[in-house]
């Protein structure tokens, strides 16, 4: 079954007609993929969850609401139209995507919101307390490969990359800020092309410790050869000059 | 004459503040400390007391300090602080509205509100004057303890005296920690991961008073206190301390970097203070068989069949249902349930029948999916998981190709297990729910029960961390890694936690710092019940020792219109470090109109007093 999981998802959620309860969006950016209508369309979908008191200017507001599932039903459409203002600021500033190496994506010219009324009813679709969506789609034809996911690095919080590709178990990629995935846009999963992220800085020294360790190791080992040499070499011999 | 004169020294002499305080100032320390003035022929009233007055300053609005002035202030002019308006004016709409956001709750704000409302004549605010048979008692905005703390300043006979609520405890302590959790706006953190959040205002609040050079600080707890300066300092000092040492071994650095916890910590340690963090440890992506979706996490075997590990929301319910439906996997053939928190059970009731699969879990989350009515902790559902297999702490099972072991793993909350799984061609996986992050502990939130005891808590998870076999994994059910923490790693973290409990013991006035922790040392059991008029009710209080020494607790209900405590309840001997439950015989009145009511109890031990410490909640119905 070639079922694409996010409309699945959105239909099941409306039926179910249960608020969300997740909470802790407060840890995470969040970006969903959707890959699966490749073929057909030659399009990349995607979106972005925002969680809306964050944008808010006063955290103090923010700090009462940000727990509260009712709190953007209770927006004025004025309200909402300034959080989309903001939201697609915060989002143009916070990634930059690229199709192949191409220029980046004009993200605060492409990303599209919801109406007021669709924002509002968000939590009875299942969206978490307080998120919004944003939504991009990018024409990728056939000759398209890769997208490259840049996160700045002052971002503030981790973005966690879902990535639906079709007869697939969802993929995550956990992306710091001022580290970048490049996704590969066509085939399975378990084909060759697997995402690569690279390294956060404060990973980045876990492996230089391992660098460090090596180099130090190679060292020794060269000083050690040059030891064996030298003790194999017969005592008080000098260079013939 | 000489023997009566004798007596009346012996009887004055060990008075607290006697000979400190200005004539017409009495302070008799209690559960709330009872301080009044009088003054040509008039009485003021601060904290507690029985013989009418004509004033009454009320420094926040704590439950207890409320309840002890509610007999004065009905003939008295009461002043508030304006920030405590809601809480006095609100009360019985608090409760009402309580009865359903006691679930999915994150407001991490104590409990310890006014049963019922208390008509105030004067709202005050920072820099305010109120006035009084020729004193003046500047009002100074003195929050951190609590969000609406006041202190009311004055000078009598040439003695700066500050009275200063919950402000301070002398020798440079404060009743407890989990009061200051809150919001850092500074860094964008809300209440829930707010540990100490309000300690930067309160390092703040408590310069502002030393700059003022009080002589004298009447507090409402506590003896007096006689250096304030000296107190002060010591209380800076010390929080400071121990909200580095929070910082260094901090889970949140992992999901929010370094800067952000950089300026969690200038509020508190100062604009120039460094931090020092925990690099992260050894991470690597998932294996091919765990699949991360959102806060749940699927085992897959090899012949296809699932296993799933919460079932966070509906949005991992759809997921699971799609695995199914696209034929990624055959059959879910249960759910494991790490904790109580929302983000991880919202959709196990409809996913365990859906499936038609078993729930599994340790006796300290079986309970609360069971019964989430009965318990108050952060973000429980309010629905009820219908059936629990309860695994016990240490138990083996297999499911597939899988063997699991089930664990009691109270570490980012008390009612919590972790879960490990090991199978022939993988090093063994810990599924540790919320309880570490690459970067340290999950410790964030108070009122999740984090005790910081040898026995239980973090230092319990650090063992059982160190008694996996070598080079065993560790799975957050937030992070889509494995990640494992080296020897020294674990020293680390353990080294650091250690010395925070003795930081803490310092810093709070009880004989162990746990009940400054631990908010639900003592608490209800069910938290909340339905009843009829007429209809007994089968509660219970729960009581820790969280002492190193056998305590006895006497328990006094504090009973409410529509309630009746049915005999006595009676006083409870535990052992240190156990726990202890006490039956308390309810009866719903036969004329009781509908509503929420909610009952207290008052507690004593020795060197323990709190008044209206604990509540229970009752809805009756028609």
């Amino acid at each position: 079954m070639r079922a694409h999981w996010r409309g699945i998802l959105l239909g099941g959620l409306a039926l179910s007609g249960l608020p969300f309860a997740g909470a802790h969006q407060e840890l995470h950016h969040n970006i969903e993929l959707n890959l699966r209508q490749m073929d057909e369309t030659s399009a990349v979908q995607l979106t972005f969850t925002i969680h809306a008191p964050e944008l808010l200017v006063g955290f103090s507001e923010a700090a009462s609401t940000i727990y509260d599932s009712n709190w953007l039903e209770q927006r004025s459409d004025q309200e909402l139209k300034q959080l989309v203002t903001l939201g697609r600021d915060d989002l143009a500033g916070r990634f930059t995507l690229r199709l192949d190496g191409g220029e980046p994506v004009d993200l605060a010219a492409k990303l599209t919101f919801e109406n007021p009324g669709a924002i509002r009813n968000g939590g009875a679709r299942g969206l978490p307390p307080g998120c919004l969506e944003a939504f991009l789609e990018l024409s990728a034809p056939e000759e398209t490969h890769r997208l490259r996911l840049d996160h700045a690095r002052d971002s503030g919080k981790r973005l966690l990359l879902v990535i639906d590709r079709p007869e697939s178990f969802p993929g995550v990629i956990d992306v710091a800020p001022g580290s970048h995935a490049v996704v590969a846009l066509r085939g399975k999963t378990d084909e060759p092309i697997a995402p690569e992220v690279a390294p956060h800085p404060d990973e980045a020294s876990g492996r230089a410790r391992v660098l460090a360790i090596t180099i130090v190791l190679a060292i020794l080992a060269a000083m050690g050869l040059v030891l064996t040499r030298l003790r194999g070499s017969p005592r008080g011999k000098v260079s013939s000059s | 004459m000489r023997f009566l004169l004798v007596i009346s020294l012996l009887l004055l002499a060990p008075l607290p503040g006697r000979g400190q305080l200005p004539a017409g100032i009495s302070f008799t320390e209690g559960p709330v400390n009872t301080v009044s003035l009088e003054r040509n022929g008039e009485r003021m009233i601060l904290y507690r007391g029985k013989d009418p007055a004509k004033v009454v300053l009320l420094t926040h609005a704590r439950r207890d300090l409320v309840e002890a002035v509610r007999s004065v202030a009905a003939g008295a002019r009461v002043v508030a602080p304006e920030k405590s308006r809601a809480a006095l004016e609100q009360a019985e709409t608090f409760w009402e509205q309580f009865w359903e956001k006691r679930f999915n709750y994150y407001g991490q704000q104590v409990n310890k509100v006014p049963v019922r409302s208390l008509a105030v004549n004067r709202l005050v605010k920072e820099g305010e004057v109120v006035k009084w048979q020729g004193l003046e008692f500047s009002v100074m905005e003195t929050a951190g303890y609590s969000r609406d703390a006041v202190t009311y300043l004055t000078e009598i006979e040439g003695k700066r005296i500050a009275f200063t609520g919950d402000l301070i405890w002398e020798g440079g302590r404060v009743f407890d920690l989990y009061s200051f959790q809150d919001a850092i706006p500074e860094a964008r953190i809300g209440g829930y991961h707010g540990y100490g959040g309000r300690f930067g205002q309160w390092v703040a609040s408590l310069q502002k008073l030393a700059a003022w050079k009080p002589d004298l600080i009447v507090p409402a707890r506590g003896p007096l206190i006689t250096d304030p300066a000296g107190d002060i300092a010591a209380a800076v000092k010390r929080v400071q301390a121990i909200y580095k040492n929070y910082l260094s071994t901090n889970a949140l650095h992992w999901y929010f970097g370094k800067e952000r916890l950089e300026l969690c910590g200038k509020r508190v340690l100062g604009p120039e203070a460094g931090v020092e963090l925990m690099p992260f440890s050894e991470h690597i992506a998932l294996p091919p068989w765990c699949r991360h979706m959102g806060t749940t996490k699927l085992l897959v075997s090899s012949d296809g069949h699932g296993f799933a590990l919460d079932v966070g929301g509906e949005q991992q319910l759809q997921m699971l249902r799609m695995a199914l439906a696209d034929g990624l996997i055959r059959k879910i053939e249960g759910i494991w349930v790490t904790h109580l928190h929302n983000d991880h059970t919202a959709r196990v009731p409809a996913a365990a029948r859906e499936f038609g699969c078993p729930v599994y879990a340790v006796a300290e989350v079986a309970d609360g999916l069971r019964r989430p009515g009965a318990w108050f902790l952060p973000g429980l559902i309010p629905e009820a998981v219908d059936e629990v297999v309860v695994r016990k702490d240490g138990e083996n099972w297999t499911w597939r190709e899988f063997t699991f072991t089930s664990h009691f793993f109270p570490g980012q909350m008390y009612n919590h297990g972790g879960l490990l799984v090991e199978r022939a061609d993988h090093k063994p996986v810990f599924f540790i729910g919320d309880s570490f992050s690459p970067s340290g502990i999950d410790d964030y939130c108070l009122m999740n029960r984090n005790l910081m005891r040898e026995d239980t808590g973090y230092f319990l998870c650090l063992r059982k961390v160190r008694a996996l076999p070598r080079g065993s994994w560790l799975v957050n059910q937030h992070i889509p890694h494995l990640f494992r923490f080296t020897e020294q790693e674990l020293d680390y973290l353990e080294e650091r936690y250690r010395k925070r409990a003795a930081m803490i013991a310092d810093l709070v006035p009880w004989d162990d710092p746990n009940y400054a922790i631990d908010e639900e040392w003592a608490w209800f059991y069910p938290y909340a019940s339905e009843a009829r008029p007429g209809e007994r009710l089968k509660v219970e209080l729960r009581l820790w020792n969280h002492s190193q020494r056998e305590r006895t607790f006497e328990i006094r209900m504090e009973e409410t219109d529509g309630l009746k405590v049915v005999g006595k309840v009676p006083a409870v001997t535990l052992a240190p470090r156990t726990t202890a439950t006490v039956k308390v015989p309810l009866v719903v009145t036969s004329a009781a109109d509908p509503g929420v009511r909610v009952i207290t109890a008052s507690l004593r031990s020795r060197g323990i007093a709190v008044d209206h410490w604990i509540e229970t909640l009752v809805k009756i119905s028609e």
